[in-house]
């Protein structure tokens, strides 16, 4: 497998800027260890956008968090697995060595941006500080006050006087994205960057997202439920489900001709706004719980097109260049 | 007959300081709204957070006080300033709310929950409720076996259920429904949705839609109204609204809306929400609307009519 | 009868080992303390007198009866060395053969007296067997700081909870009103109060709770004012549900679980502040046995170091037991460990 990748990288001529392999993380809880992600695996090239969708309890925010190495403590483990950054295991970073990787080589966005900055200092300081402990070199304000600008701030002097409650959701997701990209990290994780704001400025923020992302050059590991959302704006995208990848693909063979039947539900289960009629579909049952994971294929239950294999488990496997889907409805076609 | 029917309401939220708690302003969630459903009607209320949709639907069941205006359920007139003169309307209209996580007490058992409605209103005797409660829950579509277990034993999607079976079960006349599936999972949201539509159907409901999604309330809606910083901007029919917008504000909001298709972008609408607070002066849409004239300083336009569509614009697009 | 939350947390609370056995250890010696005469006392549990059974723990017998010449209690402890007696009966003392009141001026010595054989931790200045006086002050102390509890927790309840369901301009005066109360220093008022009225147990639990409900109300309050502008309670009254069900079933139930939090710390606030008073001989009336005025007796008498050494380890274990269980408390009802999984 390890043979495969590096394989696939030197073809393509371009080392991954994050790899996820086999990652496992567990809670503790009172019955013991619960699984919410089952070894999931991706990577993510230079300069691409990789959308990660799935509903809530999928485990796709627990997986952005080890990345960074913020899971919550004490509670979750990494059970099993490796998280490279270009050729360097996070897992096996020392503290001081991860807080340095943290905002200069990957930057987070998350979907509370108010949550996200301290209530009681003023933006200005809480930008500076960061500049600081990655020591950055000279006139530190001038720059922050050149990015400031650039997120669309036409006054950037008045912005780093306010403090956070006194900006609104799109701003201080603006503030964020600056944040973000201060010391252009490699890779900038966004996790729901825009759920919590209006739709008239969801796609304020996500074009200043994706420009950004071209100016500095940096990969994007968007985290989101809405699958349009990733439609717009990312390149290749893997589907989570109940802990687990089910399926990997390029952005426009997937809209056309997605793999999954999961992912086909995700799709049809979308209002259709162009559409004279549009129809509500749904897909049946509930989205399970981690504790509730059951044996086999775990979307059997609210498949239609279950069979008898589906009570093993199905491997990610490869159905074409860059496709790779968790299902026995395409065992044969192997 | 209008099952509801909303004149000229006003709801605003004083602003407080000082040691004595003296008003310092308001906020006006609702301002200047007028609205009515007919009976079997569904008819929805869009608009952003913060546009005063939730705090209109809750004002027209007493929940939260208006400030002015006149409110009539079934063509009878509310006294709007006194609490009470909703109660003999409540078992008639009813409310699901957004969170299924907040709405439903956690220390009380799904039974209770179900049952207490039902005895208050007298729709079963302490006798035969526990008949009443399983009769509900499998009308929601939800198993007997979860009688006893208290809410956070459930999905969202289910609680959702439970909260509709509370509203449905003293078979109410109208149904505000507060963003019922933003909270939900994609792939439960529709189920939600249809199981409304089934109960509307069923039990000849009136409902009012509440929700920021346009292409979740196209497929459902008889008519729409567009909200903007407390004040409706448009209403026309579903299919007229989506075919063509006549506010520019209703058209901004359907061009945002991404979708699967890559070729079609959302549209940006520049600046953000003003405060509720401190209006601005004209048309409310003024400060973000790109085809914005010196007219629109003057005052709020008032509604004219296009064909089905009443739009408060100076300049409707055509 | 309890909801599957609070069966939760009670579940916690026991999977807390530290906090559950204090809270045993604790409990059984509150529930034995409460027995105190029948554990410490210089009277015998049983008496047998010429044929007869007598149980003086319980009843007044005078001297009389045992063949004495006075009208007054009679005095076992000098009758149990009577040779008449001995003769024709016989009697049960306690485990602890002595009186938190008893003054054993006949010893040798000059009291205070050491530990002894028959006085395990010594006795008082005042020659009364420490250790009788511990026992009986704990009782006091407990006895004391849980009734204040109870009292305080009943008006934060009422008072905060009020304020906190009706809000508006009632719950700004009241506010004012607590404020202006609560900067009355409590110390004057406990002195004035007591000189004026005389000391006792039930004025200085009055006087005291008077001023603890407060810290609780404002914790009341600001949970009703939460908990009202909850989603379930507007749902409650959108089905038409009373008000006065709504607070008593709706809201209560959930706001009561900050103050059962807190309660622990309130019988440690309690025990210090009546022993702070003993201390300084605001509190209870002499001779009422009490740790505060043993305390007192031991830095008085540093030179006899086992009133003030057992007064502190008794003093240090009992708040240390009480800070375990409210830890335990405050864990099991965190609702961090109530999380879902996202």
């Amino acid at each position: 497998m390890r043979h495969l990748i590096r394989n696939r990288s030197s073809i393509l001529n371009r080392q991954p800027v994050l790899t996820v392999k086999d990652l496992t993380i567990a809670f503790e809880t009172e019955e013991g260890l619960v699984e919410i992600t089952d070894k999931v695996s991706f990577e993510i090239l230079p300069g691409e956008i990789f959308g990660l969708v799935g509903e809530s309890g999928c485990g796709k925010t627990i997986t952005a968090l080890s990345i960074l190495r913020l899971l919550p403590q004490p509670g979750t483990k990494i059970t099993s697995g490796s998280i490279f950054l270009k050729d360097r295991n996070i897992l096996s970073l020392s503290y001081e060595q991860m807080r340095s990787v943290r905002g200069k080589e990957i930057g987070m966005i998350f979907q509370e941006p108010a949550a996200a900055l301290n209530p009681l200092l003023p933006v200005k300081k809480q930008l500076m500080e960061l500049f600081d402990y990655h020591k950055f070199p000279d006139d530190k304000e001038k720059r922050v006050a050149e990015l400031l600008h650039r997120v669309g701030f036409p006054d950037p002097q008045r912005i780093l006087a306010s403090y956070p409650h006194e900006l609104s959701g799109g701003m201080l997701q603006r503030v964020m994205i600056a944040i973000a990209l201060m010391l252009s990290p490699s890779l900038i994780i966004a996790d729901e960057p825009t759920t919590a704001l209006d739709v008239t400025v969801q796609a304020q923020i996500m074009e200043l997202l994706i420009e950004m992302q071209r100016e500095i050059d940096t990969s994007i590991l968007f985290i989101t439920h809405n699958l349009s959302l990733i439609a717009q704006y990312a390149n290749r995208l893997a589907v989570m489900y109940a802990g687990r990848i089910v399926e990997e693909n390029d952005l426009d063979s997937f809209i056309n001709n997605p793999l999954h039947p999961y992912s086909r539900g995700l799709i049809e289960a979308l209002p259709d706004l162009n559409s004279e009629n549009p129809q509500l579909k749904s897909i049946p049952g509930q989205v399970p719980q981690p504790k509730d994971y059951s044996f086999g294929c775990r979307f059997r239950e609210r498949c239609n097109k279950a069979f008898e294999l589906c009570t093993d488990k199905p491997e990610l496997m490869s159905t074409g260049d860059t496709q790779k889907v968790a299902c026995f409805l395409y065992k044969k076609e192997l | 007959m209008n099952i509801l029917d909303i004149q000229n309401l006003h709801t605003f939220f004083p602003i407080t300081g000082g040691v004595f708690s003296k008003i310092t302003g308001y906020i006006k969630a609702v301002n200047d709204v007028s609205l009515y459903i007919k009976k079997g009607e569904i008819v929805s209320v869009v608009g952003e957070s913060g546009c005063g949709k939730s705090t209109l639907g809750l004002t027209a069941l007493g929940l939260t006080p208006a400030s002015s205006g006149t409110i009539a359920l079934a063509d009878k007139k509310i006294d709007i300033k006194k609490q009470h003169s909703w109660k003999p309307f409540r078992k008639d209209y009813q409310i699901i709310f957004q969170d299924p996580f907040t709405s439903l007490n956690p220390r009380h058992t799904i039974y209770k929950i179900l049952s207490e409605p039902l005895l208050l209103h007298k729709v079963y005797t302490r006798k035969n409720v526990r008949e009443g409660v399983i009769r509900l829950m499998e009308h929601v579509g939800l198993s007997t076996d979860y009688l006893r277990r208290f809410p956070h034993a459930f999905s969202g999607g289910q609680r959702q259920r439970i909260a509709i079976a509370r509203a449905i079960g003293i078979k109410p006349k109208m149904i505000v429904c507060d963003e019922v599936a933003s909270a939900l999972d994609v792939s439960v949201q529709a189920q939600i949705i249809q199981l409304l539509l089934q109960l509307k159907k069923e039990m000849n409901l009136s409902l009012m839609f509440i929700s920021h999604d346009l292409s979740l309330v196209k497929a459902i809606s008889d008519r729409i109204y567009v909200m903007y910083l407390g004040k409706i901007v448009e209403s026309a029919p579903s299919s007229d609204l989506f075919k063509k917008p006549k506010h520019p504000y209703t058209q901004a909001l359907l061009n945002s809306i991404p979708t699967l298709n890559r070729n079609k972008k959302p549209a940006i609408l520049s600046g953000e929400v003003p405060s509720p607070i401190n209006l601005p002066s004209g048309c409310v849409f003024k400060s973000r609307c790109k085809y914005a004239k010196e007219e629109c300083d003057r005052k709020h336009p008032e509604f004219s009519t296009i064909g089905d569509t009443h739009v408060a614009c100076y300049f409707p697009l055509s | 009868m309890f909801s599957e939350l609070t069966r939760d947390r009670l579940k916690r609370f026991r999977k807390i080992k530290r906090a559950y056995y204090s809270f045993w250890i604790l409990g059984i010696a509150f529930i034995l303390s409460l027995f105190s005469e029948f554990i410490s006392n210089d009277k015998p549990l049983y008496l047998r007198y010429k044929g007869k059974s007598y149980f003086p723990v319980t009843a007044f017998y005078s001297d009389q009866t045992f063949g004495g010449k006075y009208k007054t209690e009679a005095d076992y402890l000098s009758l149990k060395e009577d040779e008449e007696f001995r003769g024709s009966g016989f009697m049960i003392f306690p485990i602890i053969p002595h009186g938190p009141l008893h003054s054993y001026l006949s010893m040798d010595d000059t009291p205070p007296h050491p530990p002894s054989k028959g006085h395990w931790l010594g006795t008082d200045s005042m020659a009364r067997d420490v250790f009788a006086r511990l026992i009986y002050g704990f009782r006091t102390c407990m006895v004391f700081s849980l009734l204040l509890m109870v009292i305080s927790v009943i008006f934060g309840i009422i008072i905060g909870g009020i304020q906190g369901y009706l809000g508006g301009k009632f719950d700004i005066i009241v506010q004012r009103l607590i404020e202006i109360w609560s900067s009355m220093p409590f110390l004057y008022v406990v002195i004035l109060v007591g000189s004026i009225y005389g000391r006792n147990f039930m004025l200085l639990l009055l006087t005291m709770a008077i001023f603890q409900w407060i810290g609780l109300s404002y914790y009341m309050r600001g949970e009703f004012l939460k908990l009202k502008s909850q989603t379930y309670i507007k749902a409650a009254k959108a089905v038409g549900i009373k008000p006065v069900n709504i607070l008593f079933r709706q809201i209560l139930p959930n706001a009561l679980t900050p103050v059962i939090t807190i309660t622990p710390f309130l019988v440690i606030g309690g025990i210090s502040s009546l022993t702070a008073l003993d201390f300084l001989g605001f509190g209870l009336p002499p001779p009422a046995p009490s740790w505060g005025e043993l305390l007192q007796q031991g830095l008085k008498n540093l030179y006899a170091p086992w009133i003030a050494l057992s007064t502190i380890i008794s003093l240090f274990i009992t708040l240390l037991l009480t800070t375990f269980i409210g830890e335990g408390i405050r864990e099991a009802f965190d609702p961090k460990s109530e999380q879902h999984i996202e």
